[in-house]
């Protein structure tokens, strides 16, 4: 099956828009019902359903004069079709203003012609409704009670009512009746507006729980799918030619070639390409197959890689019944993408189209493609568009394929020009159809584009062939657009100043853009908005130049964004006055989904610190963003960080202090605190939560909250305290019969125990993990058991045994779909070789887990793989080659801020030093590795610092030095079970008390070491004192 | 025992002190190549590297870097050996001063029906275990005899 049955059927959009038709003044009471009353509670209840609300209403707000100059009428009918498939009709006793002459009015609504003598809400309700059937579930009618009238002052009265026996009240009952029979809903006889009102607010939640509700319990990725394809479907409407491209398309779907680019200046069609290429294709013979789009800034959040990449991740798991977990952190996330791809292609054929990947955020890489694989299985088909910059330059790097969209050819354009006024019932004459065509200017499709929607709007027939002569007077798309918001702000500022520039620039400053009643809100007056009327003609004209994505309006294209900003937003200061007045409407708003998305953005594009910090403290707030768009709050953190001397751990000084009083954002800064690296403030907070959930009774929440306090502990080098933690949960769990969370906690246990150099404890804690995961049958737990017992007994120098067990973990990694854990399995065996001084053979093990860290993005574990390397390298002399993989370790370690793992490089660093007989740079660098091995309580790596310092100052001289750090890791070792090494240290040591002609001290250790060394079946060490001092040869 | 040449390695001045450095797979005949070699200016030496330990001489005569580490091993001894003739006293004098960790003498096998000489590293005030180039026994040879005041 195929997944892009959605490509036909589009799921529904989140947007009602919906259009209020009814006689003018006597419904004026019924309108400011729903204006004032029933609308603003839905768009409330909208808003929390993630619906976007806008109503439509041509008669609100605006004097009766404006209406009767007539010119609205096209306005309605096309605000009805915008509005489809919702539509009200109140109806009094009042029939309306007659038509006339409305044949030339409306040229792209040809019954209207045979329509004369109706009235404009006659015509509303015939085109809205009536001649339309399918409106049938989504329109309602309203009849208000006529006895309704007799309440109202007599002298009143007259204009609530047409003279009986009038055309116009035949007129009246006779559409009254044809409605009353044409089965819409209706209600008959409301007695009076305030009933009215609790009617169709009652009507709008029915059809608002009908329409939404289920789609709410369903996939939330749904929806998100939903609003790229309906974006790729209106980019396909203007798609034109671009065979050969479309051919190329086809043919690399059915290849193994890597992934395509289309590259091309912006307007060029590279979007409409791939959306039309998407919608066209055959959907016959495609088994197996998933197609997933992406239009980066199509979507909320859509410009973010890990937003991207989870959606990608969430839609492929579904089709193809993949169950991973999606990490928040980067790194992780982008580890466990590429590892999920090489499975995925196992299930089938999967077609990632990603367009504008050079529009994408700026952060870990993005834009030089770190978040995709630099190979693919052949499985995964993938095609890009990028206009310029860095993404480019990374697919040439990867020799990818890059298609240059050429502009369009005089025929493509002439095609194109035909076709797009045909679809609109337009034509134009051949010669200006060959004026256009043969224009360099219009090579370029947007500026195409442009041009023709200009012409629609303001084309006159007779002067044509001047007006298109006059737009192709300017060379760039640039000017053209100038010229066209010269000519919105000329033609639509009539009833409100400015229209044109205002509404363009809020939308440019938003974030993501704006609804419709936002930006009637902002460009109202006196807390009134603007009415419809005067905002509806030009969002008509506007058609094009924005886009209405789920009922947020934005400027559709970047260029066009840019002759906004470049025309009208010429200062900053001019950009911070729209800015001021968008964030001042959503925080006089209240706190809601669309205040979080915009308030906090804006206030850090005006660099407003301390209102950024106050909303952030806002526990409402802070709850609603924290559910919503965590990454945000923790990228505004940064920035408060880095441009104040605000911290977050001050900021919450109060929820740290006072944690009962700020339970409702406890959470949220708890998991802030924890993922901005304050552990020791996590921890106070974590602790109080655990105890607040048992006060409860909250078993859920304490489990999470007890496992959240291990983790915490064990990143702060506690382990003693983790381990008794990850013990209490274990021994709760067992008592519960929860065996796979025993064997999580098994897996915690085990890790904390290696950590603490207690290899041989770590080891049966992994047996018993992994007879657990064998009796559940969970490959997972079983990869993880097997892979930690090799990296215990590798520590351990226990390489015979652990070589048995590699194969039995490398085949359950693979079985679990693990390929991150096969190549750790791998790994080992490298680490052993360099351990048992096999360093030529080590090379191959390393450089194949250096080539997965880097195809994977898995950045910590590169860092400790480069300096294997390097060390590795120097043992063999190839010192630059060790000295560049030492830079680029050092220089990772660096940007990443990996703290833990520094110890291991510096350890490896002073390795390398020492083979240069660098002597005093080694010392330096094992005695950094020491103290931060002693705070971060790493007791592998403190071994390690201890030895080699000793190793260091003995070849320098300095033997009384050595011998006490020598001495102290003989002590650590015995203390610590580290059984190997310690049986160097004491030969080490022994060695050293003889060059201090300490001979019987020497003897007396080297004798020990013999025998532990015999014992533990460490052959060279017992050979090498064999021969040394000739042991066992009398 | 004739001297076979050792292999040239390299010539190096280190803090104004010249080197001549040499290495050989045969400690006895590198122990008589240096017999042969006459440095009479301060601050020059001839080392010869070798399986058994660092040999050279110097204005002082022969020198051993460094005692092997079995020659502590008391436990291998199965003679008592002796020193034969009189030991270099510039040697003797660095060893007690701890300047080196051995002095060099000739010694002879403490195996009776061997009886072979032969020079060799000793500790100062103590007792080194010594190995017959000829029959392999092991030999303890005590120097608590030789005091230096």
């Amino acid at each position: 099956m195929r997944s892009v049955s959605a490509l036909t059927t589009l799921p529904q959009r989140r947007q009602i828009r919906i259009f209020i038709s009814s006689t003018f003044d006597d419904m004026a009471e019924e309108r400011d019902e729903l204006a004032k009353f029933v609308f603003p509670r839905m768009r409330k209840l909208c808003n929390e359903r993630g619906i976007s609300w806008a109503s439509v209403d041509l008669r609100w707000g605006i004097p009766e004069e404006d209406v009767r100059k007539g010119a609205v009428l096209s306005v309605c009918l096309d605000e009805i079709d915008r509005c489809r498939p919702y539509f009200i009709g109140i109806l009094g006793e009042r029939y309306g203003t007659l038509l006339k002459d409305v044949g030339s009015e409306c040229p792209d609504h040809v019954w209207i012609e045979g329509a004369g003598g109706v009235s404009i809400t006659e015509a509303e309700i015939l085109h809205g409704v009536l001649n339309n059937p399918e409106m049938a579930d989504n329109a309602f009618f309203y009849f208000r009670d006529p006895a309704y009238i007799n309440s109202l002052p007599s002298e009143t009265q007259e204009r609530f009512r047409e003279a009986p026996g009038t055309l116009a009240s035949q007129k009246l009952a006779d559409l009254k009746t044809r409605i009353r029979h044409s089965g819409f809903k209706l209600v008959d006889g409301y007695a009076d507006p305030r009933a009215f009102g609790r009617m169709v607010e009652r009507d709008l939640l029915s059809l608002l729980d009908q329409l939404f509700q289920q789609v709410d319990t369903q996939d939330p990725n749904a929806q998100v799918k939903a609003e790229h394809e309906a974006f790729a479907s209106i980019l396909s409407e203007i798609h034109i030619g671009r065979r050969a491209e479309i051919e190329y398309l086809d043919g690399h779907m059915t290849g193994s070639a890597p992934p395509l680019l289309f590259m091309g200046p912006a307007g060029i069609g590279k979007s409409a390409l791939l959306a039309r290429w998407a919608l066209g294709r055959p959907q016959c013979n495609i088994t197996g197959e998933l197609m997933v789009m992406h239009f980066v800034g199509a979507t909320i959040d859509s410009t973010d890689w890990c937003v991207m990449v989870k959606r990608i991740m969430r839609e492929v798991s579904a089709y193809f019944k993949i169950t991973r977990e999606l990490p928040n952190e980067p790194d992780a996330l982008r580890a466990a993408f590429f590892s999920f791809l090489d499975i995925a292609a196992l299930r089938g054929r999967i077609v990632l189209l990603i367009d504008g990947i050079d529009a994408l955020d700026d952060k870990e890489g993005a834009l030089d493609l770190a978040w995709l694989p630099t190979s693919l299985p052949e499985n995964i088909r993938i095609v890009l568009t990028a206009a310029s910059g860095r993404p480019l330059q990374a697919a040439k790097e990867r020799n990818w394929l890059t298609i240059e969209l050429s502009p369009l050819t005089i025929p493509e354009r002439r095609q194109f020009v035909i076709e797009y006024l045909a679809a609109r019932r337009k034509k134009l004459a051949d010669g200006i159809v060959d004026i256009i065509a043969q224009a360099q200017q219009c090579a370029n499709p947007r500026f195409l584009l442009s041009l023709l929607t200009e012409l629609l709007v303001v084309g006159k027939h007779r002067e044509l062939s001047k007006q298109v002569l006059e737009y192709l007077s300017v060379q760039s798309i640039s000017e053209l657009f100038y010229k066209i918001l010269n000519r919105y702000e000329a033609d639509y500022s009539r009833d409100r100043k400015y229209l044109a520039r205002d509404a363009l620039c809020l939308l440019a400053c938003s974030r993501y853009g704006l609804t419709e009643p936002e930006l009637l809100d902002l460009l109202g007056e006196s807390n009134n908005p603007l009415p419809n009327a005067y905002w509806a003609p030009l969002y008509l004209a506007l058609e094009g130049e924005v886009v209405n994505r789920s009922g947020l309006i934005s400027l559709s294209s970047d260029s066009f964004k840019d002759a906004v900003c470049k025309l009208w937003l010429p200062c900053a200061e001019t950009e911070m006055e729209y800015r001021k007045e968008i964030t001042t409407y959503f925080r006089l708003r209240g706190t809601d989904n669309r205040a979080v998305a915009e308030v906090p953005w804006q206030l850090m594009k005006l660099s407003c610190w301390d209102d950024l910090v106050e909303i952030l403290q806002n526990p409402d707030f802070l709850k609603l963003a924290w559910d919503t768009c965590r990454l945000d709050i923790q990228r505004y953190w940064v920035e408060v960080e880095a441009n104040t001397g605000i911290k977050i751990r001050s900021a919450y000084d109060h929820v740290l202090t006072h944690p009962a009083d700020n339970l409702v954002i406890s959470w949220p800064v708890l998991e802030l605190l924890s993922v901005s690296g304050y552990l020791h403030e996590a921890l106070v907070l974590c602790q109080f939560l655990g105890e607040h959930a048992q006060e409860q009774n909250d078993g859920a929440n304490f489990i999470v909250t007890t496992e959240n306090k291990a983790m915490l502990l064990s990143e702060l080098g506690q382990f003693e305290e983790a381990l008794a933690v990850h013990l209490g949960l274990e021994r709760t769990f067992r008592e519960k019969g929860a065996r796979n969370l025993v064997a999580g906690q098994l897996n915690h246990r085990g890790c904390i125990l290696r950590k603490q150099g207690k290899h041989q404890e770590a080891l049966a804690v992994h047996r018993e993990q992994e007879l657990m995961a064998q009796e559940d049958g969970s490959s997972q737990l079983l990869t993880e058991a097997l892979s930690n017992q090799v990296a215990a007994l590798v520590a351990m120098c226990k390489y015979q045994e652990a070589r048995s067990i590699i194969p039995r973990a490398i085949t359950e990694a693979k079985a679990a779909g693990d390929l991150e854990a096969v190549n750790i399995i791998y790994s080992h065996e490298g680490v052993m070789l360099i351990k048992e001084g096999k360093h030529e053979e080590s090379l191959p093990f390393l450089a194949k887990d250096e080539a997965f860290c880097r195809k994977t993005g898995d950045r910590r574990r590169l860092i400790i793989t480069l300096g294997n390397k390097a060390m590795v390298f120097a043992k063999l002399d190839r010192f630059e080659e060790a000295s560049m993989c030492f830079d680029e370790a050092l220089s990772l370690e660096e940007a990443a801020g990996y703290t833990t793992i520094i110890p291991s490089t510096l350890i490896n660093q002073g390795l390398f030093f020492n083979q240069m007989q660098k002597y005093q740079a080694a010392i330096e660098c094992f005695a950094r590795a020491e103290r931060l091995s002693r705070e971060l309580g790493l007791f592998e790596e403190l071994q390690a610092a201890l030895a080699n310092q000793a190793t260091s100052l003995h070849r320098e001289g300095k033997l009384a030095e050595s011998l006490k750090l020598r001495e102290e890791e003989i002590d650590f070792c015995r203390k610590h079970g580290f059984a190997n090494d310690f049986v160097k240290a004491l030969f080490t040591c022994s060695e050293l008390l003889y060059d201090l002609r300490r001979y019987d001290d020497a003897q007396k250790l080297a004798r020990e070491a013999y025998q532990e060394a015999n014992l533990r079946g460490m052959e060279e060490i017992a050979c090498s004192l064999r021969k040394r001092w000739l042991f066992d040869i009398a | 025992m004739e001297a076979a040449e050792p292999r040239h390695i390299e010539n190096k001045v280190i803090d104004g002190k010249t080197y001549e450095m040499y290495e050989h797979d045969d400690v006895e005949q590198t122990k008589a190549w240096l017999a042969t070699r006459t440095v009479t200016q301060p601050l020059y030496y001839i080392t010869v590297r070798t399986l058994q330990g660092t040999w050279g001489v110097d204005k002082d005569g022969i020198w051993l870097a460094n005692l092997l580490s079995w020659q502590i091993n008391l436990a291998l001894a199965k003679f008592s050996g002796s020193i034969h003739g009189t030991p270099s006293m510039a040697g003797v004098r660095y060893a007690a001063m701890k300047i080196s960790d051995n002095f060099v003498a000739t010694v002879s096998c403490g195996d009776p029906s061997c009886g072979s000489i032969w020079q060799d590293g000793l500790r100062y005030g103590g007792e080194t275990v010594v190995r017959c180039p000829k029959c392999k026994a092991f030999s303890r040879i005590d120097t608590a005899n030789i005091i230096v005041i």
